[in-house]
């Protein structure tokens, strides 16, 4: 029984050695991983698979962004993953591991949060892992002042820091996500919509987490905020070399931010790439019409196009890859036969389409063969020399 | 509505057979019952016998007769009571928790004072005023429980009215110029159905337990055949002391499975009427070996048991010396 399912979450990526280590420039700084992860929603007969089979790596400093339609699965993957998913969301196979970091002997520790009890669950959140969701407003308890907010945080995960230094310390905090020092004073009500969202992403960042989650933190917000707490968000990730995961239907947004895009579709990822050449050369048709129909933020101006049809009902899933039906390119081989993320070009990039699966006589449209006009991954290198900088400053 | 099949918990589908079956024997019961249940034309004080399944009375009256024609008038007048009582909670309730201000005050002071009468004595007070005639009708006697039992219901109805009242889609309803009445009707009163529904299957409880003591007790017509009458007659002629338990016993018997049946149905109510609940029937033993514990708690969703544990856990990092 048990050796049946070892064999289920044998890892995709990277290669295990003899000795059970990956090996790889990448690996030591893995942060988060999921292996073959599936979540579903009611179990037995009406179980619905929201979450299909999927794995994703996030290494330190880096983001990863998580894009698709409402409903294709993006929340509900990292809520799962998190264990922090509502009745009736149960995980239904795979794997979750969190790295917390070296120990002194050079060991990584590492957590496994589908095993983790609700205490060990209880001690990593918020000091490793950290949340912020969409609506600040329900979040912030209306009858305290922010200062209180990061007192009781600070109080209960660093008792030996005394009140000035707690002080201090929120002072600071307010600073990185460009709040004056007199918010600390105010209550939640006093506050817009960008500060509230601001002293969120400040409180999540308050014990120095190693994996952030960001649920669709801007989408409430004005272009104008959201654009300015996206730099910020990039300029703390450089700073303070944690990892992000961060949940959006704006692929456009994205672009700007993650270091690697992966796009969901009916619960499972249908393209994953570094996130310069996600954007300028799509190869799933699904990421092509995501990319048509939001605006860049900057570029060129081109017409918005949409995709037709809706997502498929997933407790009566389709034959064949799951978005044959809105597909523009479909060929026969879809309806019938599940397309496996493959590898295509040598940016990193995984994709599940059959265009791209190397058949012979497939002949890939020209929205989806564009070259890749980025430089492969140079974002993410510039942050891990980051990193180092900090690292060897400290 | 495709909510309406059979509930896949035993403890419910148990309690739907037990209420179902009282609730035949309410329509059919009379007609199938062997003898006239009044008809003193049988030896008196007989044993149980295949002719008479629990035997005579000391009257020669066949029992499992009366306890087959008691059944009638037994839950006839539960379930007016239950319905009317239910409506009187409901209405004052909802009114209560929603229209606020003095309405509220009036309301909460008019059920605080019935909570705070004993039921029964008051019952008994009410009764005894009645005309003779009307004491031997079920439907009065049904409506005067009813007005001891509506009170608690109130009380539970408007408590969650006034969490409702001020949810979003009640205010957005309020905004766009909803008479209150409809919001109450249309927007509320839906919410409000695990509630009602439970306090529904608890004040037939009530109304059967009021309606058998008070036939008990005398004071209904002993021309209607009841199970509280069944027990008056067999108090009275010493059918305890003379060891006569099939005359008292199967009357009891029937009276707790009754009470039994609606509380084992009372608890499916909340997985028919929540729909959360609803898309997940799974029996408990079966949950149970799925590895879901019953209750779901907030921040700590459930690992299937066939799901195991990542390969990759405990794993070392590639450079031990840096």
């Amino acid at each position: 029984m048990t050796t049946d399912a070892l064999d289920l979450q044998e890892p995709t990526l990277g290669e295990v050695q003899t000795d059970g280590r990956l090996v790889g420039s990448e690996t030591a700084d893995l942060v988060f991983e999921i292996r073959n992860f599936s979540v579903d929603y009611g179990w037995g007969v009406g179980a619905v698979r929201a979450v299909n089979a999927v794995n994703l790596d996030v290494h330190r400093a880096q983001i990863l962004g998580i894009a698709g339609e409402s409903g294709s699965g993006k929340s509900t993957l990292v809520y799962a993953a998190t264990r922090l998913l509502r009745s009736p969301g149960v995980i239904s196979g795979g794997g979750v591991t969190l790295n917390l970091g070296k120990d002194d002997q050079g060991i990584m520790e590492s957590v496994d949060l589908l095993k983790a009890s609700e205490k060990e669950l209880r001690k990593i959140r918020w000091s490793q892992v950290s949340i912020v969701l969409q609506s600040a407003l329900n979040a912030l308890n209306p009858v305290l002042r922010i200062s209180k907010g990061f007192e009781e945080i600070l109080k209960t995960h660093r008792p030996d820091m005394s009140k000035g230094e707690r002080r201090a310390r929120a002072i600071e905090l307010l600073s990185m996500v460009g709040l004056d020092e007199d918010r600390l004073q105010r209550f939640p009500h006093e506050l817009s919509g960008g500060q509230r969202q601001r002293i969120m992403i400040a409180m999540a960042l308050a014990l120095d987490p190693q994996l952030v989650i960001m649920d669709e933190p801007t989408t409430a917000l004005d272009v104008v905020t959201q654009r300015e707490i996206i730099n910020e968000l990039s300029d703390l990730r450089a700073r303070f070399g944690f990892a992000m995961i961060f949940i959006t239907h704006d692929l456009s947004l994205l672009v700007e931010l993650a270091d690697e895009i992966a796009v969901m579709y009916a619960g499972s990822i249908v393209e994953r790439a570094p996130a310069g050449a996600l954007y300028s050369a799509p190869r799933h048709p699904y990421t092509l019409g995501l990319l048509n129909s939001s605006p860049p933020l900057h570029g060129e101006r081109r017409e918005l196009e949409g995709i037709p049809g809706s997502p498929p009902d997933l407790a009566d899933m389709v034959t064949g890859c799951s978005f044959h039906a809105r597909c523009p390119y479909k060929m026969e081989k879809c309806v019938t036969d599940v397309p496996a993320l493959v590898p295509t070009d040598d940016t990193g990039r995984v994709v599940a389409c059959w265009l791209h699966s190397g058949d012979v006589g497939v002949v890939v449209p020209e929205p989806l063969s564009r070259l890749v006009a980025i430089t492969p991954a140079k974002k993410f290198h510039t942050v891990s020399s980051t990193v180092k900088k900090v690292e060897e400053a400290s | 509505m495709s909510a309406l099949k059979i509930p896949k918990s035993p403890k419910v589908l148990l309690g739907l057979i037990i209420v179902g079956f009282f609730l035949i024997l309410t329509v059919i019961g009379p007609w199938i019952a062997p003898y006239n249940p009044s008809a003193t034309t049988f030896a008196p004080n007989m044993t149980p016998s295949w002719a008479h399944w629990f035997g005579t009375t000391s009257l020669g009256q066949d029992i499992f007769s009366q306890l087959l024609v008691g059944a009638r008038a037994t839950m006839v007048v539960a379930l007016l009571a239950g319905l009317v009582a239910t409506a009187l909670a409901m209405t004052i309730g909802i009114a209560a928790g929603y229209l606020g201000g003095p309405a509220d005050e009036g309301l909460t002071m008019l059920s605080n004072v019935f909570l705070a009468i004993p039921g029964l004595p008051l019952l008994i007070v009410i009764d005894s005023y009645l005309p003779v005639a009307d004491r031997s009708n079920e439907y009065v006697i049904g409506l005067v429980i009813s007005l001891t039992g509506w009170a608690w219901g109130a009380r539970v109805l408007r408590a969650q009215t006034l969490s409702l009242r001020n949810r979003d889609f009640v205010e957005a309803s309020r905004i766009i110029g909803e008479s209150r009445l409809r919001i109450m009707v249309t927007e509320v009163a839906p919410n409000l159905l695990p509630v009602l529904a439970s306090s529904l299957l608890f004040t037939i409880l009530y109304a059967i337990g009021a309606y058998v003591t008070l036939a008990y007790v005398g004071l209904t017509s002993t021309a209607v055949w009841n199970w509280g009458t069944m027990m008056f007659w067999a108090q009275s002629n010493n059918a305890p002391l003379a060891g006569q338990w099939y005359w008292y016993v199967p009357p009891g018997i029937c009276i707790a499975l009754v009470g039994t049946g609606l509380a084992l149905l009372n608890f499916g109510i909340d997985e028919f009427i929540n729909p959360r609940l609803r898309a997940s029937g799974l029996t408990s033993r079966l949950r149970r070996r799925a590895g879901i514990p019953r209750r779901p708690r907030l921040g700590y969703t459930p690992v299937l048991r066939s799901a195991r544990p990542s390969a990759v856990a405990k794993r070392l990092s590639t450079s031990s010396t840096k």
